[in-house]
């Protein structure tokens, strides 16, 4: 692989003699992959260069599939430089297979480290704060970007520009998810989808969600979040789901506050300030009894890739016993008698 | 119940403890020891089965919650058999709960799903505690 990527650089490069040092596959995920490396080249001048990049090859199978890695491309493209919203620079995109075995992308490689959502304590006391007030802002900046003038593909543009029609499409989106992945029936997720269908609860705007924002999906580096990651499930929705999915339990592990941020009240409230919309606690609810479903389809889908034994990873199969504690928080989020 | 197959998931552990682990472990006697683990789990492969008292506790419930007037599941003895009513029961489930029932078969079956969820909570809180013994 060293080999491989020494050739693909100095093509890129223009240059001969290319080295790789530092690789690194970050297995962290379970469905697109990285790489980070150093790349190390003379330049036609004779000067001693040396960069850092990311590669982020697309999966063969993953809990996400399929990809569309020239949407991913377009969108990232279409972000990098925008003012407020850290992303790492953005270099080729490579569809032949021979190199990596499947397309990927070049990126920068952004020095930092990535807080686990599962971490007893990621940051400080006073950087949490610190940290969320930036979380805040940043996603405030993606909900204001003008979403029509922008290139999205067909996965992330909306089905239809009306609030509840959108977050109805949202619903169907996953529940064919979630029967496309599921083992065997899980009652609770029939209950949620159920009830989500009775009470739609949306805002009045549609715009440009991440759709996977949460600790674990951002660089930091000296207290600042350096680089958003993961837009895989970037879609045209209510600004809520995004604000739902960040407040989700599942990512605060033991702590009371958001991603171990912020207590959900100042979540809220800065964003409030910062966009000027009102987020209604019925919406907060609805998005996040959808935001479950999504989170334990996911974990589904992974179990069904290893009962298919489509992999042998084990972190597939330990997804779907991890779902117990998610779905067990969806109940605590519905009404007692599905209505 | 685990959302894999017992057989899936006991296959799956030996080969990636054979495969995965073992394959890329220097240390011999590490190695020797993710060897020893995969033959032991496949062998007992061949002398374990989901807990029938449980498997049996939730199908009369998903009677009772369905209101069938069916045979109590003590009757049942091949643990396929009662794997296979389990997850039958589970879809006979998700069509009540798609259909408008009438509010106290809509109150029945709720209660099913929070015992049913609640029963796997207690289980996986009770392992995730045995794993930290």
């Amino acid at each position: 692989m060293r080999d491989r990527l020494s050739l693909w650089f100095g093509e890129r490069l223009h240059a001969n003699d290319v080295e790789i040092d530092d690789l690194v596959h970050h297995a962290d995920g379970f469905s697109w992959q990285t790489y980070t490396m150093s790349v190390r080249w003379v330049d036609e001048s004779g000067n001693k260069i040396s960069r850092g990049y990311a590669l982020r090859r697309q999966p063969e199978d993953g809990v996400l599939a399929p990809y569309d890695i020239r949407g991913q491309y377009a969108l990232h493209r279409q972000l990098v430089g925008v003012a407020g919203i850290p992303m790492p620079a953005l270099y080729w995109l490579e569809l032949d297979p021979a190199v990596l075995g499947m397309p990927f992308y070049a990126m920068e490689r952004i020095e930092g480290t990535v807080p686990s959502p599962m971490a007893r304590k990621p940051f400080g006391d006073e950087s949490a704060a610190m940290v969320g007030a930036q979380f805040v802002s940043i996603i405030a900046g993606v909900h204001a970007l003008d979403w029509r003038s922008m290139d999205l593909d067909a996965r992330t543009a909306p089905l239809t520009e009306d609030p509840p029609g959108a977050a109805l499409a949202e619903v169907d989106r996953w529940q064919h998810f979630y029967e496309s992945s599921t083992i065997r029936e899980v009652p609770a997720i029939r209950a949620a989808l159920a009830w989500a269908r009775n009470n739609v609860a949306v805002s009045d705007r549609l715009v440009l969600c991440h759709g996977d924002y949460r600790t674990g999906n951002y660089l930091l580096r000296d207290g600042k979040i350096v680089g958003v990651l993961d837009w895989e499930l970037a879609h045209v929705g209510d600004p809520v789901d995004d604000l739902a999915w960040a407040a989700l339990p599942a990512f605060r592990g033991r702590s009371t506050l958001v991603g171990h941020m912020l207590p959900e009240r100042d979540f809220l409230d800065m964003y409030q300030r910062l966009t000027g919309m009102h987020v209604r606690a019925e919406a907060m609810r609805f998005w996040s009894v959808i935001n479950h479903v999504k989170a334990a389809s996911i974990f589904l889908r992974g179990t069904r890739a290893f009962e298919d034994a489509r992999s042998n990873d084990l972190r597939l199969a330990m997804l779907g016993h991890r779902s117990t504690q998610l779905l067990a928080d969806l109940l605590d989020e519905l009404p007692r008698v599905i209505r | 119940m685990m959302y894999n197959s017992l057989d899936r998931l006991l296959d799956g552990l030996a080969a990636t403890l054979r495969d995965e682990v073992a394959a890329h472990v220097d240390d011999p006697y590490v190695r020797a020891q993710a060897h020893a683990a995969a033959e032991l789990i496949t062998h007992l492969a061949e002398h374990v089965e989901w807990r029938c008292d449980q498997l049996r506790t939730e199908i009369d419930a998903a009677h009772a919650a369905l209101r069938l007037d069916s045979a109590p599941a003590s009757t049942i003895t091949d643990n396929h058999e009662l794997v296979a009513t389990h997850d039958a029961l589970l879809l006979a489930i998700a069509d009540a709960q798609r259909s408008s029932a009438a509010e106290d078969d809509a109150a029945a079956i709720d209660e099913f799903v929070r015992h049913y969820h609640g029963n796997e909570l207690d289980r996986f809180t009770a392992a995730r505690y045995r794993t930290r013994r």
